[in-house]
């Protein structure tokens, strides 16, 4: 018995070579909380163009509590939250969760990632400068032809 | 291999075992007397509307997905590409919240599935006084444990988050 792989469709084409999102992208606006047990959490970042197109810029390991990002602002952004994990018995796994970003100049955002009995949440929160934080829509790539 | 095919047999053991439930209500009525299901019962303490309110929100973005396995041995290669829908209606005495499952490749049906695919799972939210619900859920016995937990983290409130169906079996 040998499951070699199980994954959600929401994988985005064309991502195939991992690579490390650039540290100095953009000054650092998105921390990324992390609590995740039994799966390896990642964040694929992908900016995103006024055709809709999405080209995966690099991957970001969510291997400590809290991770600084820096998300180019004034922009789209699809962010994929990637949960994997893999054992003899149940083979590899991952589950994943994307969303589309539109980050503003002069705010930050905050997201909560979590993962515990196969039960996953992602929660993105926008700071204003000024103000109280809200929550913000997680969004498919395809509402970005809409 | 094997966990998958049980995962898939599980999935339409009600349509081998009796004629495929076409409705919510069949599968309420199927379900006790069928292979590898149960029924499942519990109390929250919220109302009926707020458990329907998290319905609403939380069974499209967790359960409108695609799931594709693979699984290989060196004699056997199995490609299923699963769809879940999610239906939530609400009404004066119960908040539904149905969940269909179609297996799109890899899967041969017995008989003709219903729109939107088998139903797994159905549960039920009716109001008690003090601003209580009673959750009455119908499904698999096996192999859907993290759906039922995510469902009574949606009726409670507790717990907000998706369930990872890449784990179902």
């Amino acid at each position: 018995m040998k499951a070699v792989l199980a994954g959600a469709l929401v994988l985005l084409a064309g991502c195939g070579g991992l690579k490390t999102y650039p540290e100095d992208a953009a000054p650092k606006n998105l921390t990324v909380r992390t609590a995740a047990s039994g799966v390896r959490a990642e964040l694929d970042i992908h900016s995103v163009d006024a055709q809709c197109r999405a080209p995966y810029v690099g991957t970001v390991k969510l291997n400590k509590p809290a991770v600084a990002v820096g998300i180019p602002a004034d922009g789209w952004s699809y962010l994929k939250f990637d949960f994997a994990s893999s054992s003899f018995l149940r083979g590899s796994h991952q589950m994943s969760k994307g969303t589309l970003l539109r980050t503003r100049a002069g705010h930050s955002y905050d997201a909560e990632v979590t993962y515990k009995d196969d039960i996953y949440n992602v929660v993105i929160r926008e700071k204003p400068p000024r103000g109280a934080a809200r929550e913000v829509p997680l969004l498919d790539l395809a509402s970005c032809q809409k | 291999m094997l966990r998958i095919h049980a995962v898939v047999l599980a999935s339409v053991l009600l349509a081998a075992c009796v004629q495929m439930p076409q409705t919510a209500e069949e599968f309420r009525k199927a379900v006790p007397g069928a292979m590898m299901t149960k029924t499942e019962t519990y109390e929250v303490s919220r109302g009926m509307k707020d458990v329907a309110a998290t319905f609403r929100r939380r069974a499209p973005e967790c359960l409108n997905i695609a799931v594709r396995t693979v699984s290989q041995t060196s004699t056997s290669y199995q490609n299923i590409l699963t769809e879940y829908k999610p239906t939530v209606v609400v009404g004066a005495e119960r908040a539904e919240l149905h969940v269909q499952q179609h297996h799109k490749t890899g899967v041969i049906y017995p008989s003709k599935p219903p729109e939107g695919g088998t139903y797994i799972v159905v549960a039920d939210a009716y109001p008690l006084p003090g601003n209580r619900t009673r959750m009455q859920l119908y499904g698999p016995s096996k192999g859907y444990d993290m759906l039922y937990r995510a469902i009574r983290g949606w009726a409670t409130g507790d717990n907000l988050g998706c369930p990872d169906m890449t784990k179902i079996g």
